[in-house]
């Protein structure tokens, strides 16, 4: 079961930025994240009932804080980026090189959270670095 | 045509994206470690929320959203934002089942399937060439390396 939800996780991102690819250009990018953000909103906000009801009576403020800095610093700035990303060279590059999210994660987990880079982490690196290249080269 | 410039801010934006993902893992991360945020779907549902307010004030500022014959683009970017946070969702399912060696390389395949899908769908407006190709399978190899690592 665990196999179909990750199975499901690639689809729903995959087609994610083809419908992206289909919306670009009709309104505003800014617009369409906006729009985009009140599906998601609809999404979660229905998940945490389902899945967590009662994780309403469990926040502290210094979780909403947190978690509130999280949605302006990193949610909108995200989309926004990917969607105008997606108008300008097309949804196979865009969607290719923001999947580079890991090798920021590492980065950011390295200098803030002191983890260790370990052998696979580098080799993954060069994956990543050779691969953007590819994508961004002139053919 | 598509100039160099635009080109670069493409190429700019699409790494910018992949830096406010990447960096929101750790932050929630961090953020459930300190906050002692036991209900990582409730800080999501708190992260979009707080998302959705900033960016209605900034559309109201750039002057409103004029939807008048644009439904088509309502609607799809209506759909990829349900299916973007379905995926959250689905790969926090996935690793809630399976361990994270199982979900991840098959969570990180899904560049492959949007150049799949913009070949067959959209041909003449997403033309796919082999550096794409390798390009978006070494990334993903990549990823999954990071992850397990």
């Amino acid at each position: 079961m665990g196999i179909l939800f990750a199975i499901l996780a690639s689809l729903s991102w995959g087609l994610s930025g083809i419908l992206a690819r289909l919306a670009v250009g009709s309104i505003g990018t800014l617009a369409g994240t906006f729009i985009s953000l009140v599906a998601s909103l609809a999404v979660i906000a229905g998940a945490v009932l389902v899945f967590q009801p009662g994780s309403f009576l469990v926040l502290t403020l210094s979780a909403v804080l947190w978690f509130a800095f999280i949605g302006v610093v990193s949610y909108l700035p995200g989309r926004y980026s990917q969607y105008k990303g997606i108008e300008l060279i097309g949804a196979s590059r865009a969607v290719a090189l923001s999947a580079v999210g890991p090798l920021f994660a590492m980065v950011v987990a390295v200098i803030f959270l002191k983890e260790a880079v370990t052998m696979p982490i580098l080799v993954g690196i060069l994956c990543i670095v050779a691969g953007a290249y590819l994508i961004a080269r002139r053919t | 045509m598509i100039t160099r410039k635009v080109l670069l801010w493409g190429y700019v934006l699409s790494v910018g994206a992949a830096f406010f993902w990447g960096s929101t893992s750790v932050l929630v991360r961090y953020g459930v470690g300190v906050a002692h945020l036991t209900t990582p779907l409730m800080g999501a549902l708190i992260a979009v929320a707080t998302g959705t307010a900033v960016t209605f004030i900034g559309v109201c500022g750039a002057g409103g959203i004029n939807v008048a014959g644009q439904r088509r683009g309502v609607v799809f970017y209506l759909l990829s934002g349900v299916a973007g946070s379905l995926g959250v969702l689905f790969q926090f399912l996935a690793l809630s089942l399976t361990p994270v060696t199982v979900a991840s390389p098959l969570v990180n395949t899904y560049p492959l399937f949007t150049l799949l899908v913009a070949h067959i769908f959209m041909g003449r407006r997403e033309r796919l060439t082999w550096s794409i190709i390798i390009g978006a399978t070494l990334i993903m190899l990549g990823g999954t390396l990071i992850t397990l690592g």
